[in-house]
């Protein structure tokens, strides 16, 4: 039988590991990619940039974001990546985004991911069969042209190192 | 005789409502034979083709370096040869579309292609304007290395992220979006 001081102190020791696992849990694996799916569209009034999307307020003026003057995010995910093993992130349309980090290089210092991509949708020919980048960390590229309701989905996807 | 860059000017004023007599019978004529016409006409009819080109067209800082990518592109336009290397495939039709709509309308596609470094399929201005390839040197930002959608056209926009502060001696734009067509009923 277990005295009761001594139980107190299994439990804290239980309490206090299980505590530093959900910690660790809660540290994002990194590097990892983040995928953001925006919805852009055309509405009346001047533009409207979700508060979740700041760093997209200097591309407003560019093409072909111009074209838009709403934009919503919709979704957005941090999926850990590693070389050779692609990570899937289904869409809000249904299609699937395949991402895959090919390499990793050092070019004066700073991190280049090569990245591939693909856009999938079940039954029908892939929207996007390939698509490979070479980024720097934190710099995000956009695949956009997809229809949704009434817009346009723009994904932001970026490596979070 | 005509060059191909005076022809896609034409077909361009054509598009816009702008000939009429013996220069609108002459785009006609080239219409109901040259698929490429066709196709550059309907371009001009995307409203998305025009939003760009008349945004790019105010972008004066991008302007410098036209003739030269325009000759080449209109010189691969021409004849059989070059006809079917352009038509390898619509994402390479796509990007040399807009790339030939803005470079019969004046506007340098430098801006537009600089990161773009496709390796294969590659995209025609980069192929044949080596001022184009050699900005490869850098290495900040975003570099586009290979593009491949058969069943849907695809631009490529570079972005910066200080729009109406390009210039020529600005640094390398940072991103790229790439805009995926996606008409109802695509497959």
């Amino acid at each position: 039988m277990i005295s009761r001081p001594r139980f107190e102190m299994a439990a804290l020791s239980l309490t206090i590991a299980l505590g530093a696992a959900e910690l660790q849990a809660g540290v994002p694996s990194r590097p990892a990619v983040e995928i953001s799916v925006i919805q852009a569209s055309l509405t009346d009034g001047g533009l409207t940039l979700d508060s979740q999307l700041p760093d997209l307020a200097r591309h407003t003026r560019e093409q072909p974001f111009l074209r838009f003057n709403t934009f919503k995010l919709l979704d957005r995910r941090e999926l850990p990546i590693q070389v050779g093993k692609p990570v899937v992130d289904t869409l809000v349309n249904g299609r699937t985004l395949e991402v895959t980090l090919l390499d990793v290089a050092d070019r004066g210092g700073d991190k280049r991911f090569h990245l591939r991509a693909g856009i999938d949708e079940p039954g029908k020919q892939a929207l996007l069969k390939l698509l490979e980048v070479t980024a720097g960390a934190n710099d995000p590229f956009f695949v956009a042209g997809q229809a949704f309701r009434g817009g346009t989905l723009f994904l932001e996807i970026v490596v979070r190192p | 005789m005509k060059t191909e860059r005076d022809d896609a000017l034409e077909l361009m004023a054509f598009a816009d409502g702008q000939l009429d007599g013996e220069a609108k019978e002459r785009a006609q004529r080239r219409l109901e034979t040259d698929p490429l016409a066709r196709e550059l006409v309907a371009q001009m009819h995307d409203v998305r083709v025009k939003a760009w080109l008349e945004d790019a067209a105010d972008e004066q800082a991008l302007r410098g370096g036209a003739d030269h990518i325009a000759d080449a592109v209109f010189v691969r336009l021409g004849g059989a040869a070059g006809r079917s290397a352009f038509f390898v495939g619509r994402v390479r039709r796509g990007v040399a579309l807009v790339a030939a709509l803005a470079l019969a309308a004046g506007i340098p596609l430098v801006g537009f292609v600089r990161r773009a470094f496709l390796r294969a399929p590659a995209p025609v201005a980069a192929q044949l304007d080596p001022r184009v390839t050699s900005l490869r040197s850098s290495s900040a930002g975003v570099e586009l290395d290979e593009i491949d959608s058969p069943s849907h056209d695809v631009s490529v926009f570079e972005i910066s992220g200080a729009a109406g502060e390009l210039a020529a001696n600005a640094p390398p734009p940072s991103s790229v979006v790439i805009w995926i067509d996606d008409k109802p009923g695509a497959p």
